[in-house]
């Protein structure tokens, strides 16, 4: 009896499933702590009248109700809209740019890299929108120089038209890791279709929409979906450069969020806007993968 | 000298078990007895032994009161043997940090609060019996001061105040020679303002002013516009205008004139400096005057003066010469104990030496605000090394103003609902009159009160 249970214990230990298990419990555990029980907290309180240190406080759909009414919360989704139309595509034409420069082979390409890598090291930091606040600040030199040339009173941060443009740029900037997977993406296109184009007389314009953007376009899908996600999650430059700023022209979703949950107590009605902003992104990448079908070419399908 | 301690240490645990309760007992007795005379400022005050101990401390401020800060932590440790765990962050993501503790239940044992403490109440423990056992000697307090700090609907004592001030105008009078403009007076009003800021841009090309606080102004405002009107009611508990969007309209009008000629930063340039007044343009020499809260005025003079400016305080513009000024002398910050620390009887002493020890005050030298212990402050004034002209500009203005019959009629209440009226009144109406979304004053006043009531409403449903 106990010879047997003593078996089935060390069965059970040498079982790949649990094995797997166990090598993956660090994950699971942060997993579940650190995203599900929060996720499922927060759908809890976005049904709740609901602040921190306070009761919850069951209220129904009124926070989505309330939501739908608010003129703040639907600008901040038109400039969150804008900052992602005009950001991605901007960071992802650049990135590929680079990253078809670094692909000729040259002695230095490995510290090319690594250097145009770095601003996306640093890129989500504090610092560095400090350091962009100060650049395109009042006082900082791209200001200055437009001043010199004789335009008066302008200030980027000033304007409600122009002060997203060092948000977008200052996003652009941290194109190291989509320039790193197109860079990658670039090696597997076999040498012998440029070779056999080169032949036939197509010209370098020719070459890149035929043979490099078709070859490159799952690429250009994962990015596309990587880039888009983090661009609706922008906080941390709109809140130190901007803070929303101003008359709400930079105030992004997770902008929106942060001041309704945490300056003004409504962490209710932060979460209720928080699972909109799911739901969008959601619909949104479901239209992407839906069209991706047209435009994204897989040679496994030839 | 590690060893013998150890020694020593050891040979007290071997009696230590006959002799702990009746010790314990003993130093019981002691503190109630010393309660009434916890003055750290005696020769012979027997410092507690903490050694071993922790205590957690967080506070928001400038470099300088960093530094001065840690000094006065570092002292105390010494004396003490305690372990002082510090935090400190500027002051507009101290809130951030303090919420997102509060949600973590892991406050500090102390922390810097400001006039604001309605918002937080549950995380604070009130003093009264600390302040009743003497182990938070009140004594040499302004009454006044200590009042500022309490809690009227039971009162409850917050915290203890890190000193008096006054929130006030700065200006450079080089700019206002060179450019022929008289220095603002004490009863200078908004039309003086308005032609002094004109006169300065016209000729300097820069804006007059770089920073003004605009919703802490509009509210002086409607205190100035009439005997017994403020936006919030003396206790906080509701609006006190009588819903006249008239004195609303009328800033509101004034300021976004002034700023779309240019004559006040734009939205940006205020964002950009926030509350760091060592970044405003008049330490650079290029805006005349600057709103600020007085206590700020030695970091800023500090900046100013690197680069050759001396700068003068004044008071704030008046609706009328001989009307009410709005102003008030408050208190700024305050030191509280976390309603759910371990250690509140070692917090209520450290509270106690931060406030009354001169030694530590010569350190802080009133840098929070003019100190509101009249033993302290006396200190102070007595060496000239610590007051210098800066500091005696700094008492000046809060002696003129506390002086003024009329700061009695001036509420200083922030309620829970005021952080996000001000702000909405910022980013809403102000922004938006700027940005051409309503058509004058009139007009975004009425719609910021609308908006002003469905927020306190909101808040009321929520207690």
């Amino acid at each position: 009896m106990k010879e047997s249970r003593k078996a089935s214990l060390k069965a059970f230990l040498n079982n790949d499933n649990t094995v797997g298990y166990i090598f993956a419990a660090p994950f699971i555990i942060g997993f579940c702590g650190l995203t599900l029980i929060p996720m499922a907290l927060s759908l809890y309180y976005s049904f709740c009248d609901y602040k921190i240190g306070g009761n919850a406080l069951w209220i129904g759909l009124q926070n989505y109700l309330n939501l739908f009414k608010d003129a703040t919360f639907g600008n901040s989704i038109m400039v969150t809209l804008q900052y992602v139309l005009i950001g991605v595509p901007l960071k992802l034409v650049f990135a590929l740019f680079i990253a078809m420069l670094l692909t000729r082979p040259t002695r230095l390409q490995g510290i090319y890299r690594a250097v145009y890598y770095i601003p996306s090291l640093i890129g989500g930091s504090v610092a560095v929108a400090l350091v962009w606040k100060q650049l395109f600040g009042s006082r900082g030199p791209i200001v200055s120089f437009i001043k010199s040339m004789g335009v008066t009173g302008f200030n980027f941060f000033g304007s409600t038209t122009w002060a997203f443009i060092p948000l977008v740029l200052c996003n652009a900037w941290q194109f190291g890791s989509s320039m790193l997977i197109f860079a990658s993406g670039l090696k597997q296109i076999p040498m012998d279709y440029y070779e056999a184009a080169e032949i036939d007389g197509a010209g370098a314009v020719k070459r890149f929409f035929k043979i490099t953007l078709p070859c490159l376009s799952p690429i250009i899908l994962f990015n596309l979906l990587m880039q888009l996600i983090s661009g609706f999650m922008t906080f941390t430059q709109a809140q130190i450069i901007t803070n929303g700023g101003p008359n709400h022209a930079t105030e992004y979703v997770s902008l929106f969020i942060f001041t309704e949950g945490f300056s003004y107590g409504h962490m209710g009605y932060a979460c209720a806007a928080s699972w909109i902003i799911l739901i969008i992104m959601a619909v949104t990448t479901g239209i992407i993968f839906k069209t991706s079908k047209t435009w994204v070419f897989y040679e496994a399908d030839e | 000298m590690k060893k013998r301690v150890f020694a020593m240490l050891m040979a007290a645990a071997m009696v230590s078990t006959a002799v702990v309760p009746v010790f314990a007992e003993e130093a019981a007795e002691e503190t109630t007895e010393a309660g009434t005379v916890n003055d750290v400022n005696d020769p012979n005050y027997q410092w507690p032994d903490y050694s071993g101990e922790t205590l957690n401390f967080m506070w928001w401020g400038s470099d300088t009161r960093h530094q001065k800060t840690i000094e006065v932590i570092e002292m105390y440790e010494e004396l003490t043997g305690i372990d002082i765990e510090y935090e400190y962050a500027d002051g507009s993501s101290y809130w951030t940090v303090f919420q997102a503790k509060m949600a973590g239940n892991e406050l500090p044992d102390v922390f810097q609060m400001g006039n604001n403490w309605a918002t937080y109440y549950d995380t604070i423990e009130p003093l009264n019996s600390y302040i009743d056992s003497g182990i938070i000697d009140t004594s040499s307090i302004n009454e006044a001061m200590l009042a500022t700090t309490v809690n009227n609907a039971n009162g409850d004592v917050t915290g203890i105040s890190n000193g008096a001030n006054a929130r006030c105008f700065a200006y450079n009078p080089a700019i206002f020679d060179e450019c022929g403009v008289p220095y603002p007076t004490e009863n200078w009003t908004w039309d003086d303002f308005a032609a002094a800021c004109r006169a300065i841009t016209e000729q300097t090309g820069n804006p007059a002013i770089t920073t003004v606080e605009y919703n802490s102004l509009l509210f002086s405002v409607v205190t100035q516009w009439k005997e017994g009107y403020n936006f919030y009611a003396m206790d906080g508990s509701d609006f006190a205008f009588e819903g006249d969007t008239e004195p609303i309209a009328y800033f509101m009008n004034l300021y976004n004139d002034l700023m779309k000629e240019g004559c006040i930063g734009d939205w940006g340039i205020q964002n950009e400096i926030g509350q760091n007044v060592e970044a405003d343009w008049i330490a650079y020499g290029d805006a005349a005057m600057i709103m600020l809260s007085s206590n700020q005025f030695q970091a800023l003079s500090n900046a100013a003066s690197e680069n050759g400016i001396e700068l003068e305080l004044c008071t704030l513009p008046k609706v009328s010469a001989d009307g009410q000024s709005g102003m008030v002398v408050r208190s700024s910050q305050q030191l509280s104990i976390y309603s759910k620390s371990e250690k509140k009887e070692i917090a209520a002493n450290f509270i106690n030496f931060f406030a009354n020890s001169i030694e530590a005050n010569k350190i802080l030298n009133c840098e929070r605000g003019v100190s509101i212990n009249s033993a302290v402050l006396e200190a102070l004034k007595a060496d000239s090394t610590l007051t210098d002209a800066t500091t005696a500009k700094v008492y000046d203005i809060i002696d003129l103003i506390g002086s003024m019959e009329d700061t009695k009629n001036s509420s200083p209440a922030e309620p829970t609902a005021n952080e996000e009226i001000s702000d909405v009144l910022k980013k809403e109406y102000a922004q938006g009159l700027y940005n051409g979304s309503y058509e004058n004053g009139e007009e975004a006043a009425e719609a910021f009160w609308a908006e002003a009531q469905e927020i306190w409403a909101k808040f009321e449903t929520q207690e």
